[in-house]
């Protein structure tokens, strides 16, 4: 016995044909109800030399009692020197999941988040956000929280002595919905920070963006 | 007891193999509910330009439907024999909301507000002509979106360093906006790419946008 599935609008649905006889399906986001969906991208100022190892560079911080941060994405915007060389040596951006993130970190600049800023629907509700705090040209201080051991992902390149070069071109560090893997999930006073280390003496500037829904429950 | 899903037309979907024992499915595209799904390619002239110059726009002005903006790529940006003075660089993508009116300069599509756009980017050709108020971008140098309030952080963006020398590719391809979710403009929303180069070089560069127009979401 077979039978048909309908839609709540009475559409019944179809199979694409005999060969693969495939249920067509048509993959929405994730469901926000009253919520919303918010990408945004932050950019440093030039960002002075002698920056020391493990230096973050961005926070994005998540205090609501009661509702999630879903990340989708996190995305390296791209970093390049200016014409104040480096001295050669290896270069990384770590992204760590932070825990316990009870109290920001300061220094650099935070993002407006008031209104309609970064809504990817101007219907959605305001970002319910704690604040996304980046290095504008030192590295930012840490706040209170607990860094997991190991990043969650990462992004490692060699920096030469050579002035105004770009070193890294745009890096997926998280993409969850192209992945088809589990997202990150933030609850009360949970967070990422991205941590760079760069050699010494140059100068130099990145950017970077991020992709999350604010939904009740996950 | 199990039981068969049979589609509209009759045929039962399978299930793959006795290993994973997943159903087919077989993924659509976002139903335009009659309308249709468009792309748009734009190529810049020999570009000059100062900070934050309007390079692109899109305005969407339908007081009825919906736009749903599931791409917008810069489509590289290469110099001119004609050398830059080194610096750093930026595109970045904003959402202009109260976008009240088109913008000025460079060039626009479609051409004027009454040849209509006919099949011109269409994925289909059965779909519906395009009904954008309008894509603009500059020929030779910035131009502007017209009236609107951008948001105060970007939506996407690529930065980068230019170096004193011409005749350089300084920026491949790159996707200032993709994801699950798309961007959602209603009646006189927007969105608009500017960008900030250093002194003396010329360019010249490319975006495209893709996009569904749809009656609900």
């Amino acid at each position: 016995m077979s039978f048909s599935i309908v839609g709540n609008g009475g559409v019944v649905a179809e199979v694409g044909g005999t060969g693969f006889r495939a249920l067509r399906v048509e993959p929405r986001p994730l469901e926000i109800g009253s919520l919303g969906t918010y990408r945004m991208s932050v950019i440093s100022g030039t960002m002075a030399a002698g920056l020391a190892a493990d230096s973050e560079v961005v926070q994005f911080r998540w205090t609501d009692a009661t509702r999630l941060a879903v990340v989708h994405a996190f995305i390296l915007d791209g970093m390049g020197g200016t014409s104040t060389a480096f001295t050669a040596g290896l270069a990384s951006f770590r992204l760590f999941v932070a825990r316990a993130f009870t109290a920001a970190g300061t220094g650099g600049g935070t993002a407006t988040i008031t209104g309609n800023n970064n809504k990817l629907r101007s219907s959605m509700g305001t970002t319910l956000l704690g604040e996304i705090r980046t290095a504008t040209t030192a590295a930012l201080t840490a706040g209170t929280k607990t860094l997991d051991a190991q990043p969650i992902a990462q992004y490692a390149f060699s920096v030469g002595t050579t002035a105004s070069v770009q070193y890294v071109e745009q890096v997926r560090l998280l993409d969850s919905g192209a992945e088809n893997t589990h997202p990150v999930v933030l609850a009360q006073d949970e967070g990422l920070v991205l941590r760079a280390t760069v050699p010494a003496t140059g100068t130099w500037q990145f950017g970077a963006t991020i992709c999350w829904s604010e939904v009740a429950s996950y | 007891m199990g039981f068969r899903a049979h589609g509209y037309s009759g045929t039962v979907a399978d299930v793959s193999g006795t290993g994973a024992r997943a159903l087919k499915v077989e993924p659509r595209p976002l139903d335009v509910q009659g309308l249709g799904a468009y792309r748009s390619a734009v190529l810049s002239g020999t570009f000059t330009g100062a900070s934050n110059s309007d390079a692109w726009s899109m305005r969407w002005s339908d007081a009825t439907k919906l736009a749903l903006i599931h791409k917008v790529t810069l489509d590289g940006l290469a110099g001119t024999s004609t050398a830059f003075l080194a610096g750093l660089a930026f595109v970045k993508l904003s959402i202009v909301r109260a976008h009240l009116a088109d913008g000025s300069g460079g060039n626009r599509f479609p051409a004027n507000t009454s040849t209509g756009t006919g099949n011109v980017g269409k994925t289909r050709t059965p779909h519906n002509s395009e009904t954008v108020g309008e894509i603009r971008w500059g020929a030779t140098g910035g131009g502007s979106v017209g009236t609107g309030t951008l948001d105060s952080q970007p939506v996407g963006q690529y930065t980068f360093t230019v170096p004193n020398a011409g005749s350089r590719i300084l920026a491949k391809q790159v996707t200032l906006f993709g994801g699950q979710h798309p961007i959602v403009l209603a009646a006189n929303e927007g969105l608009a790419a500017r960008m900030t180069l250093p002194g003396s070089g010329t360019w010249h560069h490319g975006f495209t946008v893709v996009w569904s127009e749809v009656t609900s979401y």
